[in-house]
């Protein structure tokens, strides 16, 4: 168990070192973010309510992960991708791309709500939030390494990745809809924990799919 | 469980007693009718399946004549 | 009667359709409020359901197959599979509509299962676009069975989970008393479930169908190279 958890944090120790020298795609999605919830906060003309913001955030951070998978996939040259096939095994690889994405997502929309609450939203119950940043990451990373590993493959556009996972998101949407209207009614939690416990089990879902069915995409 | 059975119960008994109170298709019956859009909806499906079994047979024929 | 032997099931099929169109039409329903006659689409728009849910299953254990076994026949199959079954969701969903067009009073309402319905036929659609993206057969056939699992794995969440927890204006969820109490009395039970198990074998014998056709084609492609 050590080996493996040595493995993939030399990796990812690796990854993260090589995103701060080049500062190409985290920033990049940073500032999509930035500039994506500016002109958001100044087309709402000050008048967001509720619904239509948490509707933009998580639409604004689903399409960050976007972004930021697919700039991260197609950015691999394919000498690059060989050298790793030969010496990572395939979950080793699953797992930490997983790993990678999650942190980049919930750094983007810890920045992202960050710069709203300066920006001015009322908001209760911040640590809620940062637990759904956190859920939503996990569940964008885990869907994300798989249909943007596939769209790369396929040197599908934009339209490709969005037409994949959409759907696919649609119960982990439906359940983050639920918690949100929750939040912002400022229910007690008994009212929203059912969905809260759906959201996890569906992050677990996820990852083990993603986890079991990464290798079958792996071999050439 | 016994709630629901004896919900149900009631609700045949009440319906064996108010059969004129949900307005259903009666007219429509007595007058012999049903019995025409059933053979419509016969003639619909006879020539649908017709039309399958044929293509059965189609594709077997053809999956013989690649074989040989 | 060797004939009969291999096409047993077939005949099945024919048999438990016409029953169903018959008996469903002829047979006494219970007399409900709103629903009035309507209450025969059971008969004809849920089985649909059932049977797109049962051949995407189909489909789901085909495409583990071909993960497992890398035979193409086995990849075949889950695409003939999943074809048929999304047709038949398109079925549904549109007896569906029109059936709640009348009793509820709108085409579409907000409603979890008619929402799961619509994610499904978004769902498969993108799996057939996944599928003519690209021309390399192999490739294509693994991406389209992960997809196809992964994908199959959300939509039952999605259809069957999903709808309890929540209100809905479907029987058997949020509340509203499931089929076993207000309309599945004896008399519709006998023609409900041999119409389920009709529509299903109709539904199969369509994709043995279709599969031959691609095995078909496939075979006259590489004779033709």
């Amino acid at each position: 168990m050590t080996g493996h958890w040595h493995i993939i944090s030399t990796l990812l120790a690796k990854e993260f070192k090589l995103e701060f020298r080049q500062k190409n795609t985290l920033f990049s999605s940073l500032l999509f973010m930035i500039t994506t919830s500016f002109v958001c906060y100044h087309l709402g003309q000050k008048s967001l309510n509720m619904t239509l913001w948490s509707t933009l955030f998580w639409v604004i951070h689903i399409f960050a992960g976007f972004n930021v998978t697919q700039a991260h996939f197609s950015s691999e040259n394919q000498g690059r991708l060989l050298y790793q096939y030969t010496l990572i095994s395939p979950g080793h690889y699953a797992t930490y791309k997983m790993i990678y994405f999650s942190v980049l997502l919930f750094l983007l929309g810890f920045v992202s709500l960050l710069m709203w609450l300066f920006l001015g939203i009322e908001l209760q119950q911040i640590y809620i939030w940062l637990i759904l940043i956190l859920i939503n990451a996990l569940v964008l990373s885990a869907l994300l390494t798989i249909t943007s590993f596939m769209s790369a493959k396929l040197s599908g556009n934009f339209a490709l990745i969005s037409i994949l996972s959409l759907p696919v998101l649609m119960p982990h949407l439906l359940f983050l809809s639920k918690i949100t209207r929750s939040l912002w009614q400022n229910s007690p939690w008994v009212m929203y924990q059912k969905y809260m416990l759906g959201s996890g089990l569906l992050v677990i879902i996820s990852m083990a799919l993603a986890f079991i069915l990464f290798p079958y995409l792996w071999k050439e | 469980m016994m709630n629901k059975v004896f919900s149900f119960l009631c609700l045949l008994l009440l319906s064996a007693k108010t059969q004129a109170q949900e307005p259903m298709a009666e007219q429509f019956r007595a007058d012999g009718k049903i019995y025409v859009v059933l053979a419509v909806i016969s003639i619909i499906l006879l020539v649908f399946f017709i039309i399958l079994f044929r293509l059965d047979r189609k594709i077997k024929k053809q999956e013989e004549s690649l074989k040989s | 009667m060797k004939w009969l032997q291999t096409y047993w099931w077939k005949v099945l099929c024919v048999v438990l359709i016409f029953y169903t169109f018959w008996a469903g039409l002829l047979n006494d329903v219970p007399r409900l409020p709103i629903l009035n006659e309507s209450i025969r689409n059971l008969y004809f728009h849920v089985p649909m359901w059932f049977a797109m849910v049962g051949l995407l299953f189909m489909a789901f254990l085909y495409s583990i197959k071909y993960l497992s076994s890398k035979n193409i026949e086995y990849d075949i199959k889950a695409k003939s599979y999943t074809e048929i079954g999304f047709f038949m969701g398109l079925i549904g969903i549109s007896t569906g509509s029109v059936w709640a067009r009348f009793t509820w009073g709108a085409w579409w309402i907000d409603d979890p299962k008619l929402h799961g319905a619509a994610i499904g036929i978004l769902i498969y659609l993108a799996y057939f676009i996944l599928r003519n993206s690209s021309n390399n057969q192999t490739l294509i056939a693994r991406f389209a069975a992960v997809y196809s699992i992964f994908a199959f794995v959300n939509f039952i969440i999605f259809i069957f989970i999903l709808p309890r927890l929540t209100a809905s204006l479907h029987p058997g969820n949020g509340g509203n008393p499931a089929f076993s109490q207000y309309d599945l009395d004896n008399n519709m039970r006998l023609v409900f479930y041999p119409a389920v198990l009709g529509f299903l074998i109709l539904g199969i014998w369509l994709s043995s169908l279709l599969h031959r056709i691609h095995i078909l084609q496939k075979k006259y492609d590489e004779q033709s190279l």
